[in-house]
């Protein structure tokens, strides 16, 4: 199951990022003086982001919950122990567990035929021999029916969405797993290069050259003057 | 055109940004904090068998430091137990022991000598004793890191 997160807005202001940053400080302090109950907060906080992370690595939801289960206990497992410097934020400290967590069961899984492509292979950031990339299949017709109904915008924005949970979901993980920590989970680049271990025009490279792909796909679906019509509506 | 390009790129930014997020399920939240609770007590656990292991461990590395002092101390006052207990009689099973007890410092002095002499150091009784102390306290506490702290987080994590 997932859902259309309405509320997520674009690039949080800096103060609120800063005091989020200053609570979420004080509740692992208080995790580390015994107060274990606190860490619920956390899971509050990040549990679904943390889940899409996870599920597109996994794309089974027993096993990414499982997954998910294991990499918090090992986050709290890390806040107790002291391991977790206070220095670096807990977002990426804690995705990193969630992605380490998640690629090691997949390890663990790896008989079954998942498309997992390794995170550092480099092959096709130039944009030519990445095969997965290039053939990936997006069923066009299931989509653009709306178009010829310029006037209902909102399905048109509902059908939109879904071509794009397709395209995400259909993407080699390498491309996905980026586009999750930059668009879902609120990473900068250089954190998600920190957190992948990816240099920086890497994670650059692949975010720009999965948006170029999205782009070329909706408008190989929808024309350019009804899309555009409904831009400007929206 | 461009400028219809822009604004196709900030809608994808945006759709992206608002695209499907999975949810976990209901008794997640739950589950996970029983979990939770259940790793917070065996790290409580953990934090006190470390902290006793810690005691046994400073016990006996103290105690061994002790009876080398003491060995070195009965072995330095040689000569002056022999010069004095020429004129005393002393039952005969002490004697033995305390024969024993000078063999075995006497072997592990010659033994650390060959060593030193083998490395081209010169050693005395006094900087041998205190290097042994050393040697000893440094390999005790190896054992009992390696038997106590290590093998409890192996038994922990599995």
């Amino acid at each position: 199951m997932f859902i259309f997160s309405e509320n997520r807005h674009p690039a949080p202001i800096k103060k609120i990022e800063s005091c989020m940053y200053d609570l979420e400080l004080n509740i692992i302090r208080k995790i580390k003086n015994g107060e274990f109950n606190v860490f619920e907060q956390i899971v509050e906080k990040y549990k679904d982001k943390a889940m899409t992370l996870t599920m597109r690595i996994l794309k089974n939801r027993e096993e990414a919950e499982d997954s998910l289960q294991e990499a918090f206990i090992k986050a709290f497992r890390a806040i107790i122990e002291g391991q977790f410097e206070e220095r670096s934020k807990f977002s990426t400290y804690f995705y990193r567990i969630v992605y380490n967590t998640a690629l090691d069961n997949y390890k663990k899984l790896k008989t079954k035929t998942y498309n997992l492509i390794r995170m550092d292979d480099v092959s096709g950031d130039s944009g030519k021999d990445d095969i997965s990339f290039n053939e990936m299949k997006i069923d066009r017709n299931r989509y653009g029916a709306c178009d010829i109904y310029r006037t209902d915008k909102r399905a048109m924005d509902i059908e939109i969405r879904e071509l794009i949970n397709e395209y995400l979901g259909k993407l080699p993980e390498k491309y996905s797993v980026i586009l999750t920590l930059f668009y879902i989970n609120d990473l900068s680049h250089d954190e998600i290069s920190e957190t992948l271990g990816l240099p920086l025009g890497t994670v650059k490279n692949r975010i720009f050259r999965a948006k170029e792909k999205l782009k070329e796909i909706i408008t190989e679906v929808y024309s350019q003057e009804s899309l555009m019509e409904f831009i400007y509506a929206f | 055109m461009p400028d219809n390009s822009k604004k196709i790129e900030e809608y994808i930014d945006n759709a992206l940004r608002r695209s499907s997020v999975y949810i976990t399920s209901a008794n997640f939240t739950s589950v996970l904090m029983e979990r939770v609770a259940a790793e917070n007590k065996t790290a409580i656990e953990e934090l006190k068998r470390d902290r006793i292991a810690k005691y046994i461990i400073g016990t006996f590395i103290s105690l061994t430091l002790f009876v080398t002092i003491i060995i070195g101390y009965l072995s330095g006052g040689e000569v002056n137990s022999k010069i004095e207990t020429t004129s005393v009689r002393i039952q005969p099973t002490i004697e033995t022991s305390s024969n024993y007890v000078q063999q075995f410092v006497g072997y592990i002095k010659s033994f650390s000598m060959g060593i030193l002499n083998y490395l081209g150091l010169s050693a005395t009784p006094k900087t041998l004793s205190i290097l042994l102390s050393f040697l000893l306290i440094f390999a005790l506490y190896l054992v009992a890191d390696r038997i106590f702290l290590k093998g409890r987080l192996k038994t922990s994590r599995s």
